[in-house]
């Protein structure tokens, strides 16, 4: 028999783009773009720190007749440590490692995150049961203690990776933390997208379980993977400035914040700008990070 | 009771406009609505979604969104204007004047509290002591038709069923003994058994409380029974209003005229004919429009209509209307062509048998207890006829379509045979020909289609993984198949987000005919779309069975609908066939005492009252399905200890209509089912 021509008409849809909805109408938050400015300066300073910096990050200035420990101001905006270094080119350049082994770190616990999360979320039952015990046994132990036993154990020395200097151990040991977290965001946004019939459907037309998880569901559990990313980032920033200010991982003379707390904190007063210095850079990042996490979370609302 | 206001009428709607702000522009919503309900009076609102009903039921209680706004006109409860009062004297007046049900009772109760508690505080509220309030909220119940307060008042919201909490959420809502009642579809989630009880509840309490009640429903036939008066809303507008059964029996508006064609009624059947739909679509920015906001869809429009917005026109006394053409309504053209018989008339039951289920049973066990959902199912479904399936929620006929489509294995010892071959238990069992052979689409086009994928990978997957098909070959069969269900060429590149649900629910049809299907089984496919929409995919898929010879397990629990395109049609009760047979023999009787209860607490829209019959209470668990015939606990027929002790057979009682009932056939009940009604409507209407 004919096929009967077309009869519906055209409704009035606006003709909106779907894709990265979210991020585009995050993008048009106040929230979103204050914390991106701020994040996108830090990561001007980690991509060109020696060339922003004012000074020498690595240079003794006592050398050339400055006083040691030199008050902020004047030739030193925030003056000099022990060393005789410049602080504000250290606090520039020390943004560096932190935001290559954060980002990194937690890229790899998301990637790892995701692919159990829709394992547990899509199988549910017994391998649910399994990975998801495995998954809060790996939980109950404490970060900087799985980061101490693995740096000692391995060592900790920088690897060169594409060009880039990189503390490979520092960073796998975070993301691996980080994964199982990661994994239970994942695995409760799976589980209620399985409960759709799009997923059924897939199901009763004999698509595999590979297809449905990776091809149908994880399209649709983006946007809180993506939010999610940037939750952990704030975190990953914080566990990277915790393990150098105990002294595990990134190691002298880096310039990285949490080694310059750790090594001042003792002489704080009066000795303060060494301490406060960092610890600002450090709070600024983490609350701009944190910013764009917010607008994120609101845009997928 | 009655609350003596100096006769001012308990609400005054007057030039009522609300706009909601959407990317920072205010766009209106509602216009001009206007409207009194006289103290003890009843008004209904009805139309399709997004004309603004529920909008205007919250502008009243003046509890729009944050982002919407009365930009004009009045609201007047019990003579009080409610937009001039300060916040405190607002919430007084809500307290005392108001009660509100909301839609879903599942989410107006707070789950974490007990019935009693919750009830309790709101008596508390209106001043009374805590003992004493508790007291009350107990005798709340019982007006509520509750027969066990004390225990129902320690319950939790989760513990009771859908109808019972909607009691309760009527209840709270009469606590304050209010001058006016809101209604906003109270039993649109409910069974049609459970809905014919809270209206009548509802019925029952208006007289004793005197309470006026604006009833907000999409459903013609709950509104014609509840309410004195109507009001028709559109886009936003008010199209017309009247006494109820005026306006639906001579509507004077062809929006009224075109909701009433699309509806499956009084025995309307795919046989005679299909069924009228609204061309078009709702306008996408409403009551912006120059001239009438219908005028786009209107087979009456002329120029005026595009240029001028219509003015209220008194057509008779107490009745209004908004249509610059509102005299030639009766003379609207049809979009359907409705005279010339669709299917053929070849009886289903001469064709191969497609599908046979032999004791097909399934038990569920949960917390160590067996929930017995199908009990020794038989039946089987011809090729290219379509098998109707009802009952109540929990009846079990979303278990028995899962079970043929294979998203749950039925229990050992069931025979579920495809032609001549055992039809594997679950999707992943079955070749690749038996998956083809049975698809299905679902209640809610929402979640049917993946919200990423455009709909040509919809489409194009399920060709290569039903059909192999790839690439060239996919396209032009998908392009096919989108044309098939009327779809333009254009929505192929289209994400569900973009599409309307009657639009989705079309794609949905398309990929389950991908195959293509021998069996489709149809689970409520219609129930979440508006009624012309409905009109629209219930006319599709009789098209598509006539050129595809497809066969349906169609599920609704819109009777109108079942016995529109059904051939066939079986009755489940606690999970078993208590009745099956031609469509004609089971709506035209002698009825399974069940059946004949469903059919007669369908609520008209053409308002002949019969006989109703009332079930007592809810349906059992199918934890614990009572001995013998396992309706006696509710049946109205129950002749004695027999139904209690013996299971009844299913026995033939005519040609090919079987009943599982102790009662012998004259003495088993008929509701009013000689149906002459058709032809009288489609010459008045």
């Amino acid at each position: 028999m004919a096929v009967v021509a077309p009869s519906v008409e055209a409704p009035a849809v606006a003709a909106t783009r779907t894709r990265f909805l979210t991020l585009r109408t995050a993008a048009k938050s106040p929230t979103f773009i204050v914390g991106m400015v701020i994040l996108l300066f830090w990561i001007a300073c980690a991509l060109w720190g020696r060339a922003i910096a004012p000074k020498d990050a690595f240079a003794d200035y006592i050398k050339t007749g400055y006083p040691r420990r030199a008050k902020p101001g004047g030739d030193f905006l925030l003056g000099t440590d022990d060393l005789g270094r410049d602080v504000l080119s250290r606090v520039i350049v020390g943004s560096k490692d932190i935001l290559t082994i954060a980002p990194l770190a937690t890229l790899l616990g998301t990637v790892l995150g995701t692919a159990l999360g829709l394992v547990t979320g899509y199988y549910r039952r017994w391998v649910d049961l399994v990975v998801s015990r495995i998954i809060d046994a790996f939980l109950a132990i404490p970060l900087l203690l799985l980061a101490l036993v693995v740096i000692t154990a391995r060592g900790s020395q920088n690897t060169r990776i594409l060009g880039v200097e990189l503390n490979l151990t520092v960073t796998i040991v975070i993301g691996v933390a980080f994964a199982p977290i990661i994994a239970r965001t994942v695995r409760s946004a799976v589980l209620a997208q399985t409960d759709l019939d799009y997923v059924q459907a897939a199901r009763l037309r004999g698509e595999n379980g590979l297809y449905v998880m990776f091809r149908e569901i994880l399209p649709n559990v983006l946007g809180p993977i993506l939010v999610e990313f940037t939750v952990r980032l704030g975190y990953a920033i914080f566990s990277v400035v915790t393990l150098s200010f105990h002294g595990v991982g990134v190691q002298d003379p880096s310039a990285v914040w949490g080694l310059s707390v750790s090594k001042y904190y003792g002489s704080f007063n009066p000795f303060w700008w060494p301490v406060v210095f960092p610890c600002l850079a450090i709070a600024s990042l983490v609350v701009a990070v944190n910013l764009v996490a917010d607008a994120l979370q609101e845009a997928q609302r | 009771m009655t609350s003596d206001n100096g006769g001012s009428p308990a609400l005054e709607v007057t030039d009522l406009a609300i706009d909601y702000r959407v990317r920072r522009l205010w766009r209106p919503v509602v216009r001009d609505v206007s409207f009194e309900i006289p103290a003890g009076g009843s008004f209904g609102l009805v139309g399709e979604s997004g004309c603004g009903k529920s909008t205007v039921a919250m502008a009243v209680v003046r509890y729009l969104a944050a982002n919407g706004r009365v930009s004009n006109g009045s609201v007047k409860v019990a003579g009080t204007d409610a937009y001039s009062l300060n916040a405190r004297a607002l919430r007084d007046l809500r307290a005392r004047e108001i009660g509100f049900v909301y839609q879903n009772p599942a989410t107006a109760l707070n789950p974490s509290m007990r019935i009693g508690a919750q009830l309790a505080e709101v008596f508390s509220l209106l001043g009374h002591a805590k003992d004493e309030a508790m007291d009350r909220a107990r005798m709340a119940l019982g007006q509520v038709r509750i027969a066990d307060p004390g225990s129902v008042l320690r319950r939790y919201p989760h513990q009771l069923s859908g109808g019972m909490a909607q009691r309760v959420v009527i209840a709270m809502a009469l606590a304050n003994d209010p001058s006016l009642l809101i209604l906003d579809e109270p039993t649109t989630g409910l069974d049609a058994t459970v809905e014919a009880e809270v209206l009548d509840l509802v019925s029952a309490l208006r007289q004793d409380h005197g309470a006026a009640v604006l009833f907000i429903s999409h459903n013609l036939g709950v509104i014609r029974k509840m309410c004195d008066d109507v009001a028709v809303l559109y886009a936003g507008r008010m199209a017309e209003t009247g006494r109820t059964e005026e306006v639906f029996a001579e509507p004077n508006h062809p929006y009224t005229m075109g909701l009433l064609r699309c509806i499956p009624r009084a025995g309307a059947t795919k046989a005679r004919g299909k069924l009228d739909t609204i061309p078009g679509f709702l306008p996408d920015r409403p009551s912006g429009a120059t001239g009438c906001v219908f005028a786009d869809r209107c087979g009456l429009a002329t120029d005026v209509c595009h240029t001028e917005p219509p003015p209220p026109i008194a057509v008779a006394p107490g009745r209004i209307s908004w249509c610059h053409h509102h005299d030639q309504t009766a003379a609207l053209p049809r979009v359907e062509g409705t005279d010339t018989p669709l299917v053929p008339a070849a009886a289903s039951h001469d064709k191969p048998v497609l599908l046979t289920l032999k004791n097909t049973s399934k038990t569920f066990t949960q917390d160590g207890a067996e929930i017995r959902a199908l009990r020794d199912v038989n039946l089987h479904i011809h090729a290219g006829e379509t098998l109707g399936l009802v009952g109540e929620s929990g009846s079990g006929k979303t278990t028995l379509a899962k079970a043929i489509i294979g998203m749950h294995a039925p229990d050992v010892g069931s025979t579920v045979t495809l032609m001549t071959e055992p039809l594997g238990p679950v999707a992943h069992k079955r070749t690749g020909d038996q998956i083809r052979s049975i698809q299905i689409v679902f209640q809610n086009p929402d979640s049917a289609l993946n919200p990423k994928f455009a709909v040509k990978r919809i489409i194009g997957r399920a060709l290569t993984k039903l059909e192999g098909k790839r690439g060239r070959a996919a396209h032009g069969r998908t392009v096919e198949l989108t044309r098939g269900v009327q779809l333009a060429d254009h929505y192929l590149d289209a994400k569900p987000l973009q599409l309307s649900g009657g639009l989705k629910q079309r794609v949905a049809i398309a990929r389950a005919f991908a195959g293509p299907p021998r069996l489709v089984v149809c689970d409520e496919p219609t129930s979440a779309l508006d009624v012309s929409v409905q009109a629209a995919i219930l006319n599709l898929l009789v098209e598509l069975q006539e050129r595809t010879d497809v066969a349906y397990l169609f599920i609704s629990h819109d009777l109108g609908v079942v016995r529109y395109i059904s051939d066939r049609i079986a009755v489940l009760y606690l999970g078993e066939v208590v009745e099956i047979g031609d469509a004609a023999q089971v709506f035209d009787g002698p009825h399974h005492p069940y059946t004949e209860a469903l059919l007669s607490a369908v609520a008209s829209v053409d308002g002949d009252e019969r006989d109703r019959i009332r079930l007592e209470g809810e349906i059992p668990s199918a934890t614990d399905v009572p001995g013998g015939c396992p309706f006696h606990t509710r049946c109205p027929r129950k002749i004695g200890e027999i139904c209690e002790t013996s299971r009844p057979e299913l026995t033939e009682r005519s040609a090919r209509h079987l009943v599982r009932c102790h009662l012998p056939d004259d003495e088993l009940g008929r509701v009013d089912g000689s149906v002459p009604v058709p032809v009288a409507i489609s010459s008045r209407v």
